[in-house]
């Protein structure tokens, strides 16, 4: 079985290695070796999202991944015509003008995005936005609804770091620009916030 | 009755209560205003039941400055509201 040897790579390195030999090989398995959570995350989503099974195993601090990729094929498409609505949240106010009266709103939208009828599929947190997914955020009680209703909720990790919240996630995953793309580009509708 | 609707006068008014309920570790959580309850500010209060008492003691001692407590039951469309004589 062929290794993808992925020790030391920061993301999205181990994802995008882990893409070229999955868009490579027909049908098989190959293995993907990752030396943090983050990275097992993220790879064990793209297989999980390219229709693929990952499964993970943990071994003195090392991941490792075996992936598996059926034959593409022709496979039964989803047709179904339930909206993807995709949540972008930018910052942690909702418009500018006044900071404490952004504060108010967001929370005041985050409320009523968790009692709404169409609720989005994904939210995904970029920037400041991350500040309402970790330690601290008054919108935790809506977001525990969001994702208790099937909501997907994404932090981009390199905000999380930059802001030094990484360890202080509350709800949802730590996600890459690569998700965050593919998400935004296979959405019926991105709100951007 | 599940949880209490604290409804203002002005967003001013709503910000100083938040603030105010914050300094008394008082669990809330800020909410629009639902739409059948019209003639306030946008922005409301939501405080669980329990706190009704504290509510109206702080509203007697001029803390908080509110327009209506509605007692409420239910979320979105199935919401039922009522308001409370304070």
């Amino acid at each position: 079985m062929k290794i993808i040897d992925c020790r030391g790579l920061k993301c999205p390195k181990p994802v995008i290695l882990t893409k070229k030999e999955y868009d490579l090989i027909d049908k098989g398995e190959f293995q993907v070796i990752v030396d943090n959570e983050a990275a097992k995350e993220n790879v064990v989503k793209f297989v999980k999202n390219e229709g693929g099974n990952c499964t993970a195993e943990e071994k003195e601090g090392l991941y490792y991944l075996t992936v598996k990729k059926e034959s593409s094929g022709c496979s039964i498409m989803d047709f179904g015509h339930e909206e993807n609505l995709v949540i972008v949240v930018t910052t942690d106010k909702l418009g500018s003008g006044d900071d404490k009266l952004g504060e108010v709103l967001m929370k005041s939208y985050m409320y009523a995005l968790s009692e709404s009828d169409n609720k989005p599929k994904t939210i995904i947190f970029i920037n400041g936005g991350v500040k309402l997914t970790t330690e601290g955020s008054e919108v935790l009680d809506s977001l525990n609804r969001l994702a208790e209703d099937g909501a997907e909720i994404l932090s981009c990790g390199t905000c999380l770091d930059f802001y030094g919240l990484k360890g202080k996630l509350k709800i949802g995953s730590i996600s890459n620009m690569f998700t965050i793309v593919e998400k935004m580009n296979t959405a019926s509708k991105v709100v951007n916030i | 009755m599940e949880y209490l609707i604290i409804v203002f006068d002005t967003t001013g008014f709503a910000m100083q209560a938040e603030s105010f309920f914050k300094t008394k570790s008082i669990k809330y959580e800020i909410m629009p205003t639902p739409r059948e309850i019209s003639l306030s500010c946008g922005i409301s209060i939501k405080l669980d039941s329990s706190n009704l008492d504290f509510l109206i003691e702080c509203i007697r001692g001029n803390k908080i400055h509110v327009k209506d407590i509605f007692g409420a039951a239910g979320v979105g469309a199935s919401r039922k509201i009522k308001k409370l004589d304070i």
